[in-house]
């Protein structure tokens, strides 16, 4: 017998203490023996005690925590540490004037804490924290520049023109998304997404797209802890587009005469054209510097408690850093303090400064990204003067020269707006923008009795913004020229404040628990004003020189300004809300807002926003707990309903105001008097966009370690704004608004998460899945559709209009445009393509154009075969995140976080040709046309825009050519860390020490071949030369004293 | 807290209708913008002028092609219908349009002006209103009959279901208006309010509804079939003496009238009715507000009118100068052919044959009206002075409108698009044609003969023609058509006099149908509407 063996089998007394992260005894946690029945619960102070064998593992399990396997080993005396779990229910979270249990909570709510986000390299722009992370937010980059929005929409789009972003309240602060700039994301405590309208209906007139809660860090009671968190990375572009070389270029550009008629070639020769110029590799970097340095300290007492922290970040742009790149400077104090044992008063304020240079993006009017697409490989990037004979280089005496003394390459083939994208950043070199973010809050809280709190805060947002731009005299195309030197500035401030007064009151009879919050507000935005100056003529020849004391060369002939002030929009609202629970198993929700709005019209000054919701949890019931308590732990059911509204629209949109320019001439001097008169009719009718929205779901915790979380939803928003064609009797020049139109989206989301420690493993995964079917179900009357917010591209109308309409029964913003249908091979396939009444559908057609779908029949193409290709908003997004963990006190801890996102059903308009720029460059694609039978089904043959194209409209109509699918799935970051053994760490007096390597945007599946899948704006997947998110490799440090 | 909700939204970007009209510049804005509308006479591309001439035998839509214009083609072809008449920016509905925009801009001011504070001359400017109101009602039923009567603001909620009134509904408010108006308006003008309606002008205008209702429209249908406006002969009689006000007493051959009007010694002064040209205030010479002149349309360069802007507003040039240029113009010998501005020259409105012949075989002793009223391009080149290109003219006969030759001298000199910034005003009555209106009236009514036939006289002398000795009704006609050839008059006298018929039966009039013009796609969208007899609904 070995000492081991006898060990193994004997049964001795564990006992053991539980404690959670913090030390503080958790009292009624299951200790069980691992494959027996064998178990127990801890006491009040933490401490339990079972009968096991030295072998045997221990499972240590309790609501809100991460169940945790522990090998005895031998031992007698544990100590135990529990881990609480993320989205546990035992949170408390926000949910808008006020805080509830999430077990008890009956609306849709998704929270992403600070724990989610900890590991995440920090981008500009915090929406992004939420990409991936909250099933039914469908978030997309507006842009990869550097410090750039995203896209946030919640539960699809529920309006045409007026705004689709959802609310975002800070720390109590109602905050317009584009000013979200100023957080930083270590300082997030928690974001709370209110999805279905029975949770945002307490934000009534303002809910209607949703509402996302922001809650910053405060002290916690201890000691002083000074946390730093910084990393330094390197950016690069994660796919460049393929575009044909000069011989490839030469060689289409040949046969696209040809086939227009010509009797040469105009490029005998093109293979000794070699590559050319890769503009692509000009605009990109493959080396953008990113950092990113953050610094809190945060303690307390048990009577006040306070958050310092102060940010630094530096993001490089991927084209051209020269001119793109941001820079982002932020300090904050949170502060609470208690008094008098009955009074508590705080405040929370952070400054931020944002410095900003940046490229046009996403136009094919030439913006450094298209014009790299766009002009052609012909055109050398430099060109020395002595060699600048071309007649493009004699138009003008301002050719730029670049800083190695040579000219920038002027292009004699392209024209327009498309430009060398190298001296496009030369001309705006120095050109910066600024941003001055103040934000804060104070509140006082009064607790007179226990339950009751009387709750008074005030909140302001000042920003004050910027830009300053010096253009020199240069010519890079016939319209893309200035002949003068300029400078201009451009200065705005703007103000929105919100003051909220509560009172709360919870009291518990028996199993009753009641909760009631009453209150007021008010709030206001739209309170500042914007400022133009420019001059030209400055005695200058660079940006660094420019300076506006100068004197300019024609006086006060050289300066023009502007300003303009803003209207304000002003909210005054009242709300309560009713909680109330048996036993917290029988769960209620009712909530009444009224909202007066500045925005509406005199017959509906006001809104009344009323929702409830109610939910059952049925686990807490008998014949659960004794049948399948052990397998599904938790279990609630809840259902919502509540209406909502969004008056994100303009200040006037109710009233008709007076407008100049409808003048006459009184009087012999011929001299115009302005005249004032109406500028449409009113309507006093004009409310909010309402939106009544059901969600039926449910809270599960199964096996301990999963937690699944269901919801589905549908929304019905009425009185979308429009406006309205009036008879020309109406004597008025313009179109009021009124609500008409109807949206609907509806849709399914899943959450399913899993936590488990196994002695030195933690693993913790989170998968969620959304469904979103967008559709208009009413345009308003008299039209068969119509075209709101639409995306265009030059020169692509054939017919069809814009590239987006809005119909019923189709999603709003919905591409619409012809279907193709293979290509004509030979004359006879032209002359066989009939309609059912025998008539030759496209006489005019030659081999190699497009078969365009016949959609109505009739035998002709035209204006009446445009129909529905798709969306560029996703129809399901998903994400997982997976938390790995491996260590000990003695080796240290190892972690590693994966997290993907992806999106599917989505369509992107992709087109980087503007057929009237001139002979603008190839993408690859084009070496797939249609030569001759046979050779292609799907690429048409090539012509010029305007004559061998214009017939049959292969690229000039807006087709399911331009279409792609949008799918990806995209690892969005990857990270591997080190925690240093606390003994080492101690070593250097600190209390944690972490190094790791991470990436972003390492790898993008996608069939979509432009650079980059996620495109979000005003109108989603609109692809004219994105500027794509970059890929970065980072390394970086955490550390606390 | 629904009173604040409101009052928070004044800013000075916008003013809300409720807020405007309260001291005496707004007011006078608002007032120039009741007035704007005045300006579609020879203003903007389908103004009325082009617009009616097209219509008649006088001339043809012409332009650069068989689509230039199209609105106006179809009204020319007698083709049109209620989507081809178009709408507020593409075809003559923009009459329609800017008139009901000057009716509602009227309005506005009539209901709000009694809250403003400080205006000395409220009285005048209602009368003002009134009587713009009742001109831009003249002129929608005189083309479109049945229209929708509005006296106040419409609003948003009845929009959609107003219903037109009948043809003696609209006159009997046109006449209210006008007769309210008289005694509040000023007898005279001073240099800084001319262009502004007078005692004089709101009276020219009455006699010459009342001569309209004595006509009626001979022929016209209403929807519905029944005669949509039969004649009120004893409105000539009102005619009559109304006109006589303006034309005032005869001595000898002349007439003095009351409001100091008197014709142009010479008639080919009447065309420099423009700011280029020198005049003193109401003085017998060239030049704009000229003692012949009892209400016109203003224009000016002073506006530096763009394409950006053309037709809207703010467009304060005379478009028809442009339109009726001949393409192409080059001077061979500055000795014969006038200096022609070529900046713009679209060649509309080409003068027909049979207006050409008229003119011409009517002259008789020195009367310069048909070298004032015809370009004569085809003589010009024929002689070897002048040449153009008669090729890029669509329907060109190689006759223009003189009147209204978009002269070199009056090429603009300051900013704006050169072809929007002609500045001729054009007549919306001149005292030659009250003249004949009440010479007419009288015979229609048996009056004073002996008066009618001076007062055609003193029409015909001034212009160098030879007296009549003795007047019939057609010789009145034949008058009107040598006197206001080309001024967008021609049209209407056909259809009132019931001779449209037959002298536009070759350009496709139907009798019972084309007396009245279809009513806009755009507004037959309302349920309550009905459309002209003989359009598709």
């Amino acid at each position: 017998f070995s000492k081991n063996k006898i060990a193994v089998n004997m049964q001795q007394t564990i006992n053991g203490h539980i404690t959670d992260s913090s030390g503080k005894a958790l009292a009624g946690v299951s200790v069980m023996v691992k494959g027996t029945k064998n178990g127990t619960l801890t006491n009040l102070n933490g401490d339990f005690s079972i009968e096991a064998k030295s072998n045997d593992i221990l499972v240590v399990s309790y609501i809100g925590y991460i169940t945790k396997d522990i090998d005895i080993n031998g031992q007698s005396n544990l100590n135990i540490v529990l881990e609480a779990a993320t989205s546990s229910l035992n949170d408390v979270i926000v949910v808008g004037y006020g805080t509830q249990e999430k077990k008890l909570v009956t609306g849709a709510i998704s929270t992403v804490t600070s724990k989610d986000i900890a590991n995440i390299p920090h981008d500009g722009r915090v929406e992004v924290a939420l990409q991936g992370r909250t099933p039914g937010v469908t978030i997309a980059a507006t842009s990869g520049q550097p410090g750039s929005e995203y896209t946030v929409r919640l539960r699809g789009l529920s309006s045409f023109l007026s705004g689709n972003d959802p609310l975002w309240v800070v720390d109590g602060i109602i905050v317009q998304q584009s000013n979200l700039g100023f957080l930083n994301q270590s300082d997030i405590e928690s974001i709370e997404v209110l999805k279905d309208a029975a949770s945002a209906a307490i934000y009534g007139t303002r809910a209607g797209n949703g509402v996302i809660l922001v809650t910053t860090k405060h002290g916690l009671e201890g000691k002083i802890k000074v946390n730093y968190n910084g990393y330094y990375g390197s950016q690069a572009p994660a796919r460049l587009v393929p575009m044909a070389n000069a011989t490839q270029y030469a060689t289409l550009m040949n046969e696209q005469a040809l086939a227009d008629g010509a009797s040469t070639m105009p490029y005998p020769a093109p293979s000794i054209l070699g590559e050319g110029t890769n503009w692509q590799k000009q605009v990109f970097v493959n080396n953008a510097l990113r950092t990113d340095h953050e610094l809190s300290l945060s303690g307390g007492n048990q009577n006040a408690n306070i958050y310092i922290s102060a940010g630094y970040q530096d993001q490089e742009g991927i084209v051209l850093p020269q001119v793109s790149g941001f820079k982002k400077y932020s300090l904050r104090i949170n502060h609470n303090e208690q008094f008098l044992k009955i009074f508590k008063f705080g405040q929370s304020i952070g400054y931020t400064r944002n410095d900003s240079k940046g490229v046009g993006t996403n136009t094919e009017f030439g913006e450094a990204v298209s014009d790299a697409l766009q002009l052609d490989p012909l055109t050398p990037p430099y060109i020395s003067k002595s060699d600048a004979t071309g007649i493009q280089y004699q138009a003008s005496p301002y050719n730029i020269v670049a800083p190695n003394g040579m000219l920038y390459g002027i292009s004699n083939l392209v024209t327009q707006e498309v430009v060398n994208p190298l001296g496009y950043a030369q001309i705006r070199l120095g050109n910066t923008g600024w941003s001055d973010n103040i934000i804060g809050n104070t509140y006082l809280e009064i607790n007179p009795m226990k339950g009751l709190k009387l709750r008074s805060q005030i909140s302001v947002n000042r920003n004050y913004w910027g830009d300053r731009t010096y253009t020199p005299q240069y010519y890079q195309t016939g319209i893309r020229h200035q002949d003068y030197n300029s400078l201009a500035r451009h200065n705005g401030m703007g103000t929105e404040w919100n003051w909220d007064n509560t009172v709360s009151y919870n009291r518990s009879l028996k199993e009753h628990n009641f909760g009631i919050v009453i209150g007021q507000a008010i709030s206001q935005d739209g309170i500042g004003n914007e400022t133009w100056f420019s001059e030209k003529n400055l005695p200058v020849d660079n940006y660094k020189d420019a300076n506006f004391n100068w004197t300019t060369a024609n006086g006060a002939a050289d300066i023009t300004a502007s300003t303009i002030d803003y209207v304000s929009h002003k909210v005054v609202s009242f709300f309560g809300r009713l909680n109330y629970d048996y036993a917290q198993k029988y769960l209620l929700t009712a909530i009444l807002r009224r909202d007066g709005s500045t925005r509406f019209g005199a017959n509906n000054k006001w809104g009344t926003f009323p929702s409830v919701s109610v939910g059952w949890v049925p686990s807490l019931e008998n014949f659960w707990k004794n049948n399948i308590g052990n397998t599904i732990n938790f279990f609630k059911i809840r259902g919502s309903y509540g209406l909502t509204g969004n008056d994100q629209f303009g200040n006037f949109y109710y009233i008709s105001t007076i407008q100049g320019g409808v003048n006459y001439v009184f009087g012999t001097a011929g001299s115009p008097v302005a005249g004032a008169s109406p500028s449409t009719l009113s309507n006093p009718d004009l409310k909010w966009e309402q939106t009544a929205q059901t969600d039926i779901g449910f809270d599960a915790r199964f096996l301990s370690d999963f937690n699944f979380t269901f919801d589905w939803f549908n929304k019905k928003t009425n009185g979308a704004l429009e406006p309205v064609t009036l008879p020309l009797y109406a004597g008025v020049p313009n179109q009021p608004w009124a609500n008409v139109g109807n949206i609907t989206n509806t849709g399914i989301e899943l959450q399913l998460g899993y936590n488990k420690q196994l002695s030195d493993w933690t693993i913790g995964a989170t998968a969620n899945f959304a469904t979103l079917k967008n559709k208009v179900t009413n345009i308003g009357s008299g039209n068969s559709y119509v075209q709101f917010n639409e995306a265009t591209y030059q020169n692509l109308n054939n017919n069809v209009g814009s590239l987006t309409r809005e119909v019923d029964g189709y999603p709003v913003h919905g591409f619409w445009g012809y279907k193709t249908n293979g290509i004509f091979q030979t004359k006879a396939d032209v002359q066989n393509y009939k309609s059912a009444s025998g008539k030759v559908i496209q006489p005019g057609a030659q081999p190699g154009d497009f078969r365009w779908k016949d959609i109505n029949g009739d035998g002709v193409i035209d204006a009446k075969d445009v129909t529905y290709l798709g969306s560029g908003v996703p129809t399901y997004t998903y994400g997982l995140t997976i938390n790995l963990g491996y260590g000990n006190e003695h080796m240290g801890n190892f972690d590693l976080l994966v997290f993907l996102n992806g999106q599917g059903g989505n369509k992107i308009f992709e087109n980087y040709r503007r057929f009237d720029a001139g002979a603008v460059n190839f993408p690859q694609d084009y070496l797939n046309r249609w030569t001759g039978p046979g050779t292609s089904n799907t690429f048409p043959r090539l012509a010029t825009f305007g004559s061998g194209d214009a017939s049959n409209g292969n690229f000039t109509n807006m087709s399911d050519f331009y279409l792609h699918n949008g799918d990806f799935l995209r690892l969005k970051n990857i990270q591997l860390g080190y925690t240093l053994p606390e003994s080492i760490a101690k070593s250097i007096k600190a209390e944690k020490l972490r190094i790791y390597v991470a990436a972003e945007n390492l790898l993008t599946l996608t069939k979509y071949n432009g650079f980059d899948p996620e495109i979000g704006g005003g109108v989603f997947g609109v692809d004219k030369g994105f500027y794509p998110q970059s890929r970065t490799l980072m390394v970086g440090v955490n550390l606390q004293f | 807290c629904s009173k604040s909700l409101t009052a928070d939204t004044k800013t000075d970007a916008k003013i809300p209708l409720g807020d405007y009209y309260q001291t005496p510049s707004q007011v006078y804005s608002a007032l120039a913008s009741a007035y704007s509308s005045v300006r579609i006479n020879a203003g903007a591309f389908y103004n009325q002028t082009f617009v009616m001439n097209a219509a008649s035998d006088e001339a043809y839509c012409g332009g650069g092609g068989p689509t230039d214009g199209s609105g106006v083609q179809f009204v020319s072809d007698y083709k049109m219908n209620g989507t081809n008449i178009g709408d507020n920016t593409n075809g003559p509905a923009n009459l329609w349009y800017t008139y009901f925009i000057g009716i509602a801009n009227a309005n506005a001011l009539l209901d709000n002006i009694g809250t403003a504070k400080g205006v000395t001359d409220t009285a005048r400017i209602v009368a003002e209103c009134k009587a713009l109101r009742a001109y831009y009602y003249f002129n929608l039923v005189r083309i479109w009959g049945n229209v929708p009567l509005f006296i106040h603001p419409v609003s948003a909620a009845e929009i959609n279901t107003v219903k037109q009134s009948t043809i003696p509904e609209v006159y009997a408010q046109i006449e209210q208006d006008l007769t309210a108006a008289i005694p509040d308006l000023p007898k005279t003008l001073t240099a800084s309010d001319a262009g502004r309606l007078t005692q004089g002008a709101a009276t020219a205008l009455l006699g010459k509804v009342y001569l309209y209702e004595g006509d009626g429209l001979p022929g016209a249908k209403n929807s519905d079939g029944s005669a949509a406006f039969a004649g009120d002969h004893s409105k000539y009689a009102l005619a009559a003496q109304t006109l006589a006000k303006v034309n005032g007493t005869q001595n000898g051959t002349s007439f003095t009238s009351p409001f100091g009007y008197q014709l142009l010694t010479h008639f080919a002064d009447l065309w420099s009715n423009k700011l280029t040209a020198s005049n003193p205030l109401f003085g017998n010479s060239p030049g704009r507000f000229n003692s012949e002149s009892i209400f016109e349309d203003v224009h000016t360069n002073q506006g530096l009118t763009g394409w950006g802007n053309w037709s809207s507003g703010s467009d304060m040039g005379t478009t028809l100068c442009t339109l009726v240029g001949p393409r192409g113009y080059v001077v061979k010998d500055p000795a014969h052919a006038p200096a022609l501005s070529t900046v713009g020259a679209w060649s509309f409105n080409p003068i027909t044959p049979t207006c050409y012949d008229f003119m011409k075989n009517n002259m008789t002793g020195t009367d310069t009206r048909f070298a004032a009223s015809i370009f004569d391009m085809q003589a010009l080149e024929n002689a070897g002075y002048a040449q153009y290109n008669p090729n890029a003219g669509y329907q060109n006969t190689g006759y223009f409108l003189n009147k209204f030759m978009p002269l070199k001298t009056d090429e603009t000199n300051l900013g704006g698009d050169a072809p929007l910034n002609f500045q001729q005003d054009t007549y919306i009555i001149r005292l030659a044609d009250t003249y004949l209106m009440e010479a007419e009236a009288l015979l229609k009514s048996g009056g004073d003969a002996n008066r009618a036939l001076a007062l055609v006289n003193a029409v015909r002398l001034r212009a160098g023609a030879t007296p009549l000795a003795a007047l019939t009704l057609q010789k009145i006609y034949d008058e009107r058509r040598l006197e206001l050839m080309g001024e967008g008059t021609r049209w209407f006298d056909l259809v009132r006099t019931g001779q449209a018929a037959t002298v536009l039966a070759s350009r496709g009039f139907t009798a019972g149908k084309n007396e009245l013009f279809p009513i806009s796609y755009r507004d037959m969208q309302n349920p309550n509407f009905k459309q002209n007899f003989g359009y598709p609904q």
